[in-house]
């Protein structure tokens, strides 16, 4: 399958990124004007005023990101785990990950229905998340898993432990996380050997 | 500059296809802005403005973890006992990403943050339920992404006004180091891209609430870019300043 916003966008993906070059070879990978003294500019409400409304060339315009679907508490997902099929699929997502995290035949499986995501993740993995739909968590040990991305000069993270949380209703992966104790399912709810 | 013919080229080098057990072993790529590691720099924070025009990889599935992202990392510690075998042990990291997550699904044109801190492992986080748009190089949708201190050992990560969320239980050591641009995993060679621009990169000096500063100390003037070519497979990634505060980057594979 491929992945990305649009069809048309990859049918001119290479034109783009030709001109892209295009314009590194013009400008000599060179950059213009000199230096300044770092300028302080207060709080960050007046950090982006000031800049949109200033710039070297041209004004620049802030656009503002969309939350479409804050999700709501709901009970049903802890019904929904007592479902043979719903079990079926969360276990073939968790080997799938494991798998994927370099694990293929992890020692455990386990899950637990969650009405809050952000409940959830508190537990999971500490962060506040700005999201309260019912998930699923499913967790694996066995490890150690290995996670796909990393900061430059960075290694690979791992963990002995992998989990998932995904959303009860579409079964997007919403949450990854890889750590080197298993978080306590059952201050969620629960727990369901998968 | 050969970079078209090289990017011909890559379409020759298929045969260094490789297999799914070795994908999270393989080396990344990456066209950035980065800061050299300043003590007592950028303590509280970094914000940049990020215009996506495109992010697209060719195949994303339970064998082939390609992505593409855009996004920005803040490494909240770079004293020796934050560092193993010469990298960085725990950060903060927010963007968008195409392809493959590290749970093995796949996303596109995705918001993301996540995190590693001491003792709490690595953590990431993803939104399709907040919206964005891409932009273009004429037309730009800047967004702003912002990790800052909000109170002790605590982050809070924001994209284009959304809060994402909040990195907690992170007490970050001493220095800092601020990166921006595009991470290519490579799996499979096949046709990925990566379109934008960066812009507005600022710093947010201690303590919390302390002054921000228009810039990323050692950034523009022609300095900060880094093109780290790790895959040994053969993308072209290209980072150029478009002024002394706005940058381009692509990156391409066919």
């Amino acid at each position: 399958m491929r992945y990305g916003k649009g069809q048309h966008r990859m049918n001119r993906a290479t034109s783009v990124f030709l001109a892209l070059t295009a314009l590194v070879v013009l400008s000599g990978c060179s950059s213009s004007g000199g230096g300044s003294p770092p300028e302080i500019i207060g709080t960050p409400a007046a950090r982006l005023a000031s800049a949109t409304t200033t710039s070297s060339a041209t004004s620049l315009v802030l656009s503002t990101a969309t939350i479409l679907e804050a999700g709501s508490s709901d009970a049903a997902a802890q019904v929904a785990l007592g479902d043979a099929t719903v079990r079926a699929r969360l276990r073939s997502m968790a080997l799938v990950a494991s798998s994927g995290a370099g694990v293929s035949s992890p020692t455990t499986i386990l899950a637990v229905a969650a009405s809050d995501h952000q409940a959830a993740q508190t537990i999971i993995s500490g962060a506040t998340i700005a999201d309260h739909a019912p998930v699923y968590v499913v967790e694996m040990t066995g490890g150690p898993f290995t996670a796909n991305q990393y900061p430059p000069g960075g290694q690979a993270p791992q963990g002995d432990v992998l989990t998932l949380t995904i959303d009860a209703q579409t079964y997007q992966v919403r949450d990854v996380g890889f750590h080197p104790v298993a978080p306590d399912l059952t201050q969620i709810g629960s727990v369901m050997t998968l | 500059m050969t970079l078209p013919m090289r990017m011909v080229s890559a379409v020759a080098v298929t045969a260094a296809v490789l297999t799914a057990n070795t994908v999270r072993a393989q080396p990344h790529d990456y066209a950035i802005l980065e800061t050299p590691n300043i003590p007592s720099d950028a303590n509280s924070g970094e914000s940049i403005w990020i215009n996506t025009y495109l992010l697209s990889v060719e195949y994303c599935n339970s064998t082939n973890d390609n992505f593409v992202n855009h996004e920005m990392w803040y490494i909240t510690c770079t004293s020796s006992s934050c560092i193993n075998n010469g990298s960085p042990k725990y950060w903060v990291e927010v963007g968008i990403k195409s392809g493959a997550t590290s749970g093995s699904g796949c996303v596109y044109d995705t918001i993301f943050w996540a995190d590693s801190r001491p003792g709490g492992g690595y953590n990431e986080h993803y939104y399709p339920n907040v919206g964005w748009n891409t932009g273009s190089p004429s037309n730009p949708a800047w967004y702003d992404m912002g990790i800052t201190n909000s109170a002790s050992c605590t982050w809070s990560v924001v994209f284009g006004g959304v809060n994402l969320g909040i990195s907690t239980s992170n007490c970050a050591g001493s220095g800092r180091i601020l990166e921006a641009g595009i991470e290519h995993k490579v799996n499979v060679q096949e046709a990925d891209y990566a379109l934008g621009n960066l812009t507005n990169w600022v710093e947010e000096e201690s303590p919390s609430g302390g002054p921000w500063l228009d810039q990323w100390d050692g950034v523009g003037n022609g300095n900060g870019i880094a093109i780290q070519w790790n895959s040994g497979l053969t993308p072209e990634a290209l980072m150029t300043f478009v002024s002394n505060t706005e940058t381009e980057e692509g990156l391409g594979q066919d």
